[in-house]
């Protein structure tokens, strides 16, 4: 492929009963973070910085817009802490031109703004939760 | 229901419905502490809830009216409140509900004459908890009812429930709020821990749960009974579908 929008991007994030939701058409925009801690380790004995990668992490962003329609947003979210028994998290699967990234998240809040002209919004952030490394595959 | 603007919401608190004076709801959060906890055997974050807690706060146009935003808001009670966000008044709507404190009442005058109040409200124990609405808005009883009943599936839940309750007006001598369920819409009973106490006057307001292991059937309504002549209230209904934090 070459260079591309985000236009059709997909965002499956599973219900409180550990479903998978396509919520992706509730959703104006998605920010995805892999980050990684860097530890300095420069010797006494360099010139350039010499580093080293630590721990993992995973964030993603969500901003949408009400829908209370079965399994959309206000149905996954609405319940946010909520885990199927057993689960350390949720799936929070972002799928991309055929790429697709897959981590266990939880959920740090589910904020809505409504505002003076009568819009209903809401965001939501997800941070990884199950030690796994996020890898795109 | 689809995607959804917030026009025809309302929003109650300690007893009075001020949807009116409330020109935006600028918060409605509920959120968690994450506690991080890393295991030496990992590469990547390992993370768990913590803490509840959540937010309600709103913008208001100055009203002092009698049981408009300036009674409801200008005392700045010690004691918890009430407070609820309703997604329009249609039954069985999403509402986001907390109890807690009223943290503030600023005002700003601008240049320009207008006078717009900014009030924040912060729960107390139980964060902001999203719920149904089992009245559709405010409800107006004149007498013992039986409200319509919202209907969750065919599948009970088995983490009990918890219910918040707000009286705006009241004749009579006392009126009792219980919240009952019923698997076939048709023989419905009450739900232990569901019964509010007692009003014998406006404005009153409550919060109650039953055990975090009750079950709670497919059907649900909210029902009036005692002494009155008119009674105008609002509930909110949180069905827990999961193991819940005491």
């Amino acid at each position: 492929m070459a260079k591309e929008s985000g236009l059709g991007f997909s965002v499956t994030v599973d219900d409180s009963a550990g479903t998978g939701r396509n919520i992706s058409n509730d959703i104006k925009n998605v920010s995805v973070r892999t980050p990684s801690g860097i530890q300095d380790i420069t010797g006494l004995d360099k010139s350039a910085i010499e580093r080293l990668v630590l721990l993992a992490d995973g964030e993603v962003t969500l901003n949408g817009v009400f829908n209370d329609a079965a399994n959309m947003s206000h149905a996954v979210f609405k319940d946010y802490r909520t885990l199927l028994a057993g689960q350390v998290g949720r799936t929070v699967a972002l799928a991309h031109s055929g790429q697709t990234l897959s981590m266990e998240m939880v959920a740090e809040n589910y904020d809505l703004t409504r505002a003076d002209d009568g819009s209903l919004t809401w965001a939501v952030t997800l941070r990884l939760s199950d030690g796994t490394v996020p890898a795109w595959s | 229901m689809a995607k959804q603007s917030g026009l025809g919401d309302n929003f109650y608190i300690g007893g009075y419905d001020i949807s009116g004076d409330v020109a935006a709801v600028t918060t409605i959060s509920a959120r968690t502490a994450l506690l991080p906890l890393v295991g030496i055997d990992k590469s990547a974050h390992e993370r768990i809830n913590g803490q509840r807690d959540g937010e309600l706060s709103f913008n208001t146009w100055f009203n002092d009216a009698t049981d408009q935003e300036h009674d409801a808001l200008k005392g700045l009670v010690n004691t918890d409140r009430v407070v609820m966000y309703f997604r329009g008044t249609t039954l069985g709507n999403p509402v986001a509900a907390l109890i807690g404190k009223q943290i503030n009442y600023d005002w700003d005058r601008g240049d320009d004459g207008s006078l717009r109040g900014t009030v924040q409200c912060l729960p107390n124990a139980f964060g902001l908890e999203w719920g149904e609405s089992l009245t559709a808005g405010k409800r107006t009883d004149t007498g013992a009812t039986n409200g319509a009943s919202i209907d969750y599936g065919s599948v009970s839940s088995l983490f009990g429930m918890a219910a918040y309750l707000e009286v705006f007006s009241f004749t009579g001598t006392n009126v009792l709020v219980k919240v009952q369920d019923s698997a076939d819409d048709v023989a419905f009973a009450d739900i232990t821990g569901g019964t509010f106490a007692t009003v014998a006057g406006a404005p009153a307001q409550e919060r109650i749960e039953t055990g975090l292991t009750a079950t709670i059937r497919r059907y649900v309504r909210v029902i009036t009974g005692g002494t009155f002549t008119n009674v105008v209230f609002a509930v909110s209904f949180v069905r827990y579908l999961g193991a819940r934090d005491p």
